[in-house]
């Protein structure tokens, strides 16, 4: 049966149009006008003790008689490399298909292990923890920390509470599109904390009544609580977070601010909160701090976004100055939200005119101090949210945004990446055993850091 | 111009980094101008193999990926008239690939995101004896992104693995790890199993 398609093909391949092959006899090169759009080619040889090759080979006509080739099992020099999913930096290995023998590999050093370890998917990684002790410790283990810290994690992580479950939270990882849902947390269960800030790998947490705060590396959910405030202020606060350096075990600072223009700084270095002083007199209190959209840290300073005059005050934690912005805001603008990438300063909110709503992404313009509009959300999406009452909450805002659109019948998710400008849709986040889409009610975005300790 | 005019500017440009592409002068690193105008024409400099067998390199395509090489040449220990740079521990045909690696990045490194990352993938297609090789050679003399590139490569290797296939290839023999420990470590963090 096969020897009669062979022959079929021969007889195709000579009444089409295109040029003869020129190869040896032993084997052609298919080149069916039908065939000009098809990606792969390869080779057919067609001897007679080759046919068993050939066994691999289905042929499906397709429509209006064009020959479809349906890739041989074979012939693996001819393929084009397939593109890994991951955007290739591999060579397009799958890990299921290569054997790796032992001989090569035993001997394979220590330190140039950790390397590989520490730039395996975070799930892989606590999976093989159990491979042996050695493995098992690398968490405390400071040359693991210097590999971690050298790997550049393409994307930020999310970690978000969610209404129904708010004492426990949920993480997102957006280049897997996966929600992993934490049954152990290690925080305390009776206190709700919301997620106000993040820098170096550790997401800063503030208790709802505003009094303790926790920091905590969501990824081994190791966690500590910060002395309490040196003063006690009941007014509400905006919070923000720097990592003194690349490497964890550098440190990072923590910063309060109230409307009344009253702050704190932790170190955690020292393991203390200090007023560094007063707001300059410049900075006109009270402040309309706009609590729901969360600062941004851009190297050592911190940005806050305020109404009133619209604006943004900055503090530069390495120098301990407050500098104010005054920046108009966009018209019709509602729910909006400082964001950060590449240290260029963005703002994403909702514009809304005549029932029409669309997301829109901003850009610090910092000569002129305006923002200037660099792109909105499809709108095919906006057409959704017309006519709808919607709020909009920003769940993290560094490079990568994720944004929930909810209204009485809509629960969206969706993730902005401010460098390529992509607009993707989130699965929906839905608790183990549970089939609803739960609402979310607040989150940040965290760089996964296996080794960041709080 | 005549024939002969054509060929010496041609060679002339090329002692001055200066390709004729397509009819067009196309610029190579502006550091290459540079050293052009300073006047001294292109330094090669010389690996030599386990094998004995010696390669000549551009100097600044290994100084701009090599971390030891860079070294070596900045606090003068190598001198160009005379000596070449021993590299015992990469036989001949791992320190070509090392050099074809260093010498395309250096050449193409304004080139677009995707036709490196194929390059890349294409370069990276060799048995599993190659791939150690390249990694310790690259190890070796510090190449940096030649590094991050294998190391990718053998974690996609491995990541789909079971614990015992890992500990098989690794030569993992006294794990230390009882059924009930592994249990534990999988209920520390089971939203990740």
């Amino acid at each position: 049966m096969l020897r009669h398609l062979i022959a079929h093909l021969h007889q195709l391949l000579h009444t089409s149009s295109t040029t003869s092959p020129t190869s040896p006899s032993s084997s052609f090169i298919l080149q069916s006008s039908s065939l000009h759009n098809h990606p792969r080619w390869s080779f057919l040889d067609i001897d007679d003790n080759s046919v068993d090759d050939c066994c691999g080979l289905v042929m499906a006509a397709g429509k209006s008689g064009n020959l479809r080739m349906v890739e041989p099992l074979k012939h693996p020099s001819t393929k084009k490399p397939r593109r890994d999913q991951s955007r290739g930096k591999s060579s397009g290995r799958s890990s299921m298909t290569e054997v790796m023998e032992q001989q090569i590999w035993k001997d394979f050093p220590e330190d140039l292990i950790e390397a590989v370890i520490a730039r395996l998917p975070i799930a892989t990684f606590f999976r093989f923890r159990s491979v042996c002790w050695r493995w098992n410790s690398l968490l405390n283990s400071p040359s693991f920390s210097q590999h971690c810290a050298q790997v550049q994690h393409a994307n930020p992580w999310f970690y978000i509470i969610t209404q129904e479950r708010a004492n426990s939270g949920a993480m997102y990882d957006p280049s897997i599109k996966k929600w992993y849902h934490p049954t152990v947390s290690a925080l305390p269960s009776k206190l709700i904390l919301f997620p106000v800030a993040s820098a170096g790998g550790l997401v800063c947490f503030l208790e709802i009544g505003q009094r303790n705060f926790f920091v905590c590396n969501p990824l081994t959910q190791s966690f500590k609580e910060l002395p309490a405030r040196s003063v006690k202020v009941w007014s509400p606060v905006a919070v923000g977070m720097t990592a003194n350096g690349n490497l964890t075990g550098a440190g990072y600072k923590i910063l309060w601010v109230t409307c009344d223009g009253e702050y704190e700084v932790y170190d955690s270095m020292r393991k203390s909160w200090s007023r560094p002083g007063n707001m300059p007199v410049g900075i006109k209190l009270p402040l309309a701090l706009n609590f729901k959209s969360q600062s941004i840290s851009i190297d050592s300073t911190i940005y806050f976004m305020h109404s009133d005059p619209e604006g943004i005050v900055s503090y530069d934690i390495a120098t301990g100055v407050w500098k104010q912005y005054i920046i108009p805001a966009p018209l019709h603008l509602t729910d909006h939200t400082l964001a950060e990438c590449d240290g260029r300063i963005m703002l994403v909110g909702l514009l809304t005119k005549n029932a029409a709503t669309c997301v829109c992404i901003w850009e610090l313009q910092k000569m002129t101090l305006l923002w200037k509009e660099v792109d909105r959300m499809p709108n095919e999406w906006c057409l959704d949210l017309y006519g709808k009452h919607i709020k909009m909450t920003c769940l993290g805002n560094k490079g990568l945004l994720m944004l929930s659109l909810r209204s009485k019948h809509m629960n969206r998710l969706v993730t902005y990446d401010i460098a390529s400008r992509e607009w993707l849709k989130v699965p929906g986040c839905v608790a183990p055993r549970g089939r609803k889409r739960q609402s979310i009610a607040c989150g940040t975005a965290f760089h996964p850091c296996l080794t960041a300790v709080a | 111009m005549t024939q002969l005019d054509r060929l010496s500017v041609y060679h002339w440009l090329n002692a001055w980094c200066i390709k004729p592409v397509g009819g067009a002068l196309v610029r190579q690193e502006p550091e290459y101008i540079l050293l052009a105008l300073m006047g001294s024409p292109l330094k090669k400099i010389m690996l030599c193999s386990s094998e004995k067998e010696i390669f000549s390199v551009e100097e600044q395509v290994m100084v701009q990926h090599s971390v030891i090489i860079n070294n070596m040449i900045e606090d003068g220990s190598y001198n160009h008239e005379e000596s070449k740079i021993p590299l015992d521990c990469v036989d001949s045909k791992t320190l070509k690939k090392v050099i074809d690696y260093c010498t395309h990045h250096t050449h193409h490194h304004n080139d677009n995101q995707e036709d490196l990352e194929a390059w890349d993938a294409q370069f990276l297609n060799v048995d599993s004896n190659g791939l150690y090789d390249l990694l310790m050679a690259a190890n070796y003399l510090e190449i940096r992104n030649l590094l991050d590139l294998i190391y990718g490569t053998i974690k996609n290797m491995i990541k789909g693995k079971k614990i015992d296939e890992i500990r098989r290839i690794f030569n993992i023999k006294d794990h230390g790890f009882t059924p009930e420990e592994e249990e534990q470590n999988r209920k520390e963090y089971p939203h990740f199993y």
